[in-house]
């Protein structure tokens, strides 16, 4: 008896030892890598952001594994104005993603480091935290996914993740960034990514006259009202692809640009005949200055757009079912149709976001 | 007494920790798989191979739907009923199914709202996501007799696109079947499906498909052709009430089964 007993109580004891300190360690995170030893740094402490999606708009999905602090997305934001990412150390991140043109490129092509040429223009970066997938033919599935592959294009920075990483370990002050945003000072491309796509994620647009509109906070004037009214009715019919707070749908149309198209956009990546000519619905928040438009950058203005939109349409094999007016090329809008419009479109201007000082350089 | 209080200690950790890491023994599964085909033609998109009724090839391009207010009545006749809903996206393999936590009993029949009903067709009702989001329906579609600030007309039912032949000669044309609260009618409606046999749930799980026939929608009673009301339906009431119509025959269970 005494030896069930005493079985008992070891049994106990083991399974309470467990308890308290086999479960509590399995939920605690990993201990963070201490800096080199070369190095002398204060102790791993990052300070987490309690993000708080704006009014309105859907929940934001941020890696468990990238969770946002102070030091990553400071550390971003060095990283995106650091040329030091491309091969010959003269083009950063917003040398093609300008704050005046609400991030995105205003030429029509962006110049790679040697004077190369892209092929399409370069996206803006508007809330990217809510976007599954990013480039116009979706190719990259997270902003992280994103943020590496400029780095290496040929056409654009030109460079070797491995030659850039070798470059920043060579900094004591990215050395310090690093481990003060991820507890270690062993840099890895991986790591870069993460915080630029921590800083992009804190790209958010929502402070344009369209937002204080839904929130009750002004009216629009009757051409402003009338273009809304277009836009989201069946009229303009806009809304299906950019619709919601975002103004996107972030999904694949081809929206009748081409009846051949030479750029094939989505096709390149799922290689199926029919996604031929699909491209990524861009957010149309900002659009008064991120011209030029379209994946190519083919039109120049807002009113170029309007009147493909208007009778510029063409017919393809993929043509989107929501292009409902391609048997007559388009909506055929009245003169004042378009300038309801425009004027619609540019309550879209958020200058809050362009002009906000945490997006700017150091 | 030391001694005794530690015994104590630990059966109670031992205990909670067992409880918490348990599931619930007196609950089973129910797995419905949202499924599609076109009469007797499994659904492959973009394939222009259906013959509508009214005598158009077509093919389908997307389609995604909000179906809510899940129920499971017994033999009994009592019901279990689930709050919210589920979007259905063809392009979204996550989904395509819906796991159904059931209390024990012996169910004769699955119930649902097609769509939103006008009580419920409100922005809160599913949740804030980019993809309930692309449902939206818009405010200039909505009740007009409610004014704009106020205005909330929710959701979408179910958009359904494709192109077709419009007259088997190679003029291809767009059609859109997008359902829902025209001006602020209530055109949701409640589809009750029985069992093939009786559920019966006993920490078990069944599953079964729920397959939405999509020639339905344009027949029985009704004969619906695209050309009749165009591309953009979503203002037409009358497309609406044909659609409305069609739908009680649109959904059946298949394959029942104990897993």
């Amino acid at each position: 008896m005494q030896l069930v007993k005493s079985a008992l109580h070891i049994i106990l004891l083991t399974g309470t030892v467990w308890l308290l300190f086999g479960t509590s360690f399995s939920c605690r995170d990993p201990k963070p890598m201490p800096p080199d030893d070369k190095d002398s740094f204060p102790a791993f402490d990052p300070t987490y952001i309690d993000f708080k999606v704006p009014e309105g708009f859907p929940l934001m999905e941020i890696p468990e594994d990238n969770a946002l602090t102070e030091e990553g997305i400071a550390l971003g934001r060095k990283l995106f104005y650091d040329p030091i990412l491309s091969g010959d150390s003269t083009l950063s991140c917003a040398g093609c993603h300008k704050s005046r043109a609400a991030f995105s490129d205003d030429r029509r092509f962006s110049f790679g480091i040697d004077g190369s040429i892209g092929t399409r223009q370069a996206m803006q970066i508007i809330n990217p935290g809510w976007m599954p997938k990013l480039f116009w033919d979706g190719r990259a599935k997270s902003v992280e996914d994103q943020a590496l592959a400029p780095v290496e294009n040929p056409v654009e920075m030109k460079a070797h993740w491995p030659m850039v990483v070798d470059r920043l370990k060579a900094s004591k002050e990215y050395r310090l960034l690093f481990h003060q945003a991820f507890g270690t000072a062993d840099i890895t491309k991986e790591l870069a990514v993460k915080a630029i796509a921590q800083f992009e994620r804190t790209f958010l647009s929502y402070r344009s006259k369209f937002d204080r509109e839904r929130l009750g906070k002004v009216f629009y004037d009757v051409e402003e009202q009338d273009g809304y009214d277009m836009f989201f009715s069946e009229r303009g019919d806009c809304f299906h692809c950019h619709g919601g707070v975002l103004l996107t749908d972030n999904a694949f149309h081809n929206n009748g640009l081409d009846t051949i198209p030479e750029d094939t956009g989505l096709e390149e990546v799922t290689h199926s005949e029919f996604d031929r000519g699909k491209f990524k619905t861009p957010t149309l928040r900002n659009i008064e200055l991120t011209a030029p438009y379209m994946h190519d950058g083919r039109f120049r203005t807002l009113e170029e757009v309007i009147d493909f939109y208007s009778e510029g349409l063409q017919p393809s094999k993929t043509i989107d079912p929501l292009m409902k007016a391609i048997r007559n090329r388009g909506k055929h809008f009245t003169p004042y149709e378009k300038k309801a419009l425009l004027a619609f479109l540019k309550t879209l201007t958020d200058t809050a976001f362009v002009n906000n000082p945490a997006l700017q350089p150091l | 007494m030391i001694r005794r209080n530690i015994y104590s200690l630990s059966v109670a950790l031992i205990l909670l920790s067992l409880y918490s890491c348990h599931k619930d023994p007196q609950k089973g599964h129910l797995i419905v798989h949202m499924t599609q085909k076109v009469g007797d033609k499994a659904l492959e998109l973009n394939k222009m191979v259906y013959q509508s009724p009214a005598g158009h090839p077509y093919q389908v391009s997307k389609l995604k739907y909000i179906l809510t207010e899940f129920e499971l009545a017994d033999k009994d006749g009592n019901t279990v009923k689930y709050e919210g809903g589920h979007l259905t996206d063809l392009t979204d393999s996550t989904s395509m199914a819906i796991d159904f936590e059931v209390p024990p009993g012996e169910y004769t029949q699955f119930s649902f709202t097609y769509g939103l009903s006008k009580a419920n067709n409100v922005k809160s009702y599913l949740p804030n996501t980019q993809a309930y989001q692309n449902m939206y329906w818009p405010k200039t579609l909505g009740d007009t007799s409610v004014p704009s600030a106020q205005r909330d007309p929710g959701f979408h039912y179910m958009q359904y696109e494709g192109r077709y032949d419009s007259l088997g000669s190679g003029v291809i044309k767009v059609f859109n079947l997008h359902t829902g609260p025209t001006y602020g009618a209530d055109n949701s409606f409640v589809v009750h499906l029985p069992f093939s046999q009786n559920v019966t749930i006993d920490n078990n799980t069944w599953e079964v498909n729920l397959v939405m026939d999509l020639q339905e929608w344009l027949q029985n009673p009704n004969l619906f052709d695209y050309e009749t009301f165009g591309p953009a339906i979503m203002p037409q009431q009358a497309a609406q009430d044909l659609l409305k119509a069609n739908g009680q025959t649109v959904y059946s269970l298949d394959q029942l089964s104990e897993k």
